[in-house]
């Protein structure tokens, strides 16, 4: 049985999971039972320098830019419904491969034409981020968010991040209005 | 205080809670609020654990629904009450028989522990909406707002939350004929055989109202489910500011599968532990504005198996003479069956004024239960003027017919006058 966080708590990838080279992080939620228009959840990551500032745009992975710069962080792609059993994204990433100044990885959801649709998380169900050792296919890790939104557009799901040497993850649970939008402005990055 | 819009969750007091839905109204099409109470997995328990209008109080009251007006629902809640098990109650409408999108009213209101939510309506093309519900979290109940549903209405949204609805009975039609039943055996009828009962069909939702005379509508009866017809007539206060002229009775005429009729009066209220099978459940006396008065008749739904055959029933309404000269149209009386969710409803405008002077007797309407086909049938006739006959009830086939010959039968203490009117001729087998 995986760990389970909750809201604000953090745990050493290192030390729970010794061997933990390359990470799947599985990020996932209910496709809307009832009618309407479907929630188009995406997941978009951001590689932050000490300064909590990505460095360029291209330490922005997102559905339009599916690799980092660095090729260390992969998007396995775009789920439009977020149907089908398990994760609904995922983003790969090789912890060797991360680069030195690279302090901190946030991992957010945001909901698409969030406005426009007049939807929010507090309408989505289930949702969960959770940290998968890709080597041996099992669970570090997860934090289910259910309780921890409401009316947020965009959500911060965790971070993993440097700490003494090691990695450690962090169960972040943090909303803001403005969608994607907004993320990319709290990060540094210009649209 | 800020208002909760959809998706947004707020903790409640501790305590009993009240409700308040205000969901406004759409002409030509109702709206309907009810409460599914469901476990962890979204899905109620039984068909018990819906609270909705023929099934208002469930869990032993735990959740209740309190009463619609004016485009308002009001449901209580008493958390501490709600079996284990239980972890959410959902809150929703419907618009009856899916008539109009919920587009049709601007927003939707709620408020319950004096917080209060908002749902916006424009565009919303469903006809169920999960409005709103509330859940437990860490021992404490909560909140949320939700504002989501389905366009197929509660046929959609009754199997999310895990029940089962029967399919909507068609547009009431006149019954095809039935079949001979079978006469009956002269000789003792042998012990009924133990049948492996049937799983108890689903609850209906369905719901019909009769305005034109000779409507009609059926209800499957559930043998394995068994229980009791509702039949409840109601009346309003007419307005006069006499309290004392508001005293209506609900009768009813049994035909038996025999021929013979029976009365049932609240002086003749019968049982239904044995012959009628069937009981009136009291009298009312009057009626205030704001609660009208109401009789009730219960009938045993395996009223046609236990009396060995078609069984009819005449309801009326009468006239008490104490009334004096009102007219019993102006309390405008209406009538309902109910049997497990299906609910029909008798809503003849009997003709009031001049022609309803000296009119004491109303036939509401006639129920023919054919072993687990009951048909009601909208009547509206009316007694002639000065008359104190009882309406009379013959069957030919599946047709109920209705004539004003029965004996009169009045209150306790009435019998000498009964005896000195006696101008119906056909006399009850128990009166």
């Amino acid at each position: 049985m995986a760990l389970s966080l909750s809201k604000g708590q953090n745990l050493s990838l290192s030390k729970t999971d010794p061997g933990l080279k390359n990470i799947l992080i599985g990020l996932g939620w209910d496709a809307r039972a009832t009618d309407g228009q479907d929630f188009d959840l995406d997941a978009s990551v951001f590689l932050l320098a000490e300064s909590g500032k990505v460095r360029s745009d291209a330490d922005f992975i997102f559905y339009n830019q599916l690799q980092s710069g660095c090729g260390s962080v992969v998007h396995t792609g775009d789920n439009r419904t977020g149907e089908g059993d398990g994760d609904d994204e995922s983003v790969k990433v090789d912890l060797a491969m991360v680069p030195t100044d690279v302090q901190r990885i946030a991992i957010t959801v945001t909901i698409d034409k969030a406005e426009e649709k007049r939807q929010s998380f507090g309408q989505v169900s289930n949702a969960f981020i959770r940290i998968v050792n890709e080597a041996t296919g099992a669970e570090v890790v997860r934090y289910d968010l259910s309780e921890d939104y409401s009316t947020e557009t965009a959500m911060v799901f965790g971070e993993v991040y440097r700490h003494n040497g090691e990695w450690k993850f962090k169960a972040i649970g943090q909303g803001y209005a403005g969608g994607l939008k907004a993320m990319c402005h709290q990060y540094g990055i210009n649209i | 205080m800020s208002e909760l819009t959809p998706g947004a969750n707020a903790a409640l007091p501790s305590g009993d809670l009240s409700v308040l839905i205000r969901h406004g109204v759409i002409p030509g099409a109702e709206i309907d609020v009810s409460a599914f109470l469901v476990t962890g997995t979204g899905k109620v328990r039984s068909d018990a654990d819906m609270c909705f209008y023929g099934q208002p109080s469930v869990a032993g009251g735990a959740v209740a629904l309190a009463g619609t007006s004016g485009g308002e629902t009001r449901f209580t809640v008493a958390p501490g009450r709600i079996p284990a098990g239980v972890e959410k109650v959902v809150f929703t409408a419907t618009i009856h028989e899916n008539r109009a999108p919920f587009s049709r009213v601007p927003e939707i209101g709620l408020e319950v522990g004096g917080i209060s939510g908002r749902i916006p309506c424009a565009g919303m093309t469903e006809t169920a909406l999960i409005l709103a519900e509330l859940y437990q979290r860490n021992g404490a109940w909560k909140v949320r707002v939700v504002g989501q549903g389905f366009n197929g209405g509660l046929a959609k949204l009754a199997p999310h939350l895990g029940v089962e609805v029967a399919e909507p009975a068609p547009a009431p039609a006149p019954p095809p004929p039935k079949p001979t039943p079978a006469p009956p055996k002269a000789e003792p009828a042998p012990a009924p055989r133990v049948e492996a009962a049937p799983p108890p069909k689903p609850v209906s939702l369905t719901k019909v109202t009769l305005t034109k005379s000779g409507a009609s509508s059926r209800i499957s009866l559930d043998k394995s489910a068994g229980g009791v017809v509702r039949v409840t007539a109601t009346w309003i206060d007419n307005g006069d500011r006499r309290s004392d002229n508001d005293d209506l009775d609900l009768r009813a005429g049994i035909l038996m599968p025999d021929g013979s009729m029976h009365w049932l009066a609240a002086s003749h209220p019968g049982g239904l532990t044995a012959s009628p099978f069937a009981r009136h459940m009291g009298d009312v006396r009057s009626a205030t504005r704001d609660a009208p008065g109401t009789e009730i008749i219960e009938v045993d739904a395996g009223i046609s198996h236990k009396l060995g055959g078609p069984v009819g029933l005449v309801f009326s309404i009468y006239s008490a003479i104490s009334n004096g000269p009102v007219s019993i149209a102006s309390l405008k009386p209406t009538m309902t069956v109910e049997y497990r969710g299906n609910v029909i409803r008798c809503e003849y405008s009997f003709p009031d004024g001049k022609a309803a002077k000296g009119v004491y007797t109303y036939v509401i309407a006639t129920i023919l239960v054919d072993r687990d086909e009951l048909d009601v049938k909208l009547s509206g006739l009316t007694s002639a003027r000065g008359s104190e006959n009882t309406p009379w009830i013959t069957r030919n086939g599946s047709d109920l017919n209705v004539t004003f010959d029965g004996a009169p039968v009045f209150k306790k203490g009435r019998t000498m006058l009964a005896r000195m009117l006696g101008a119906g001729t056909r006399k009850y087998a128990n009166v």
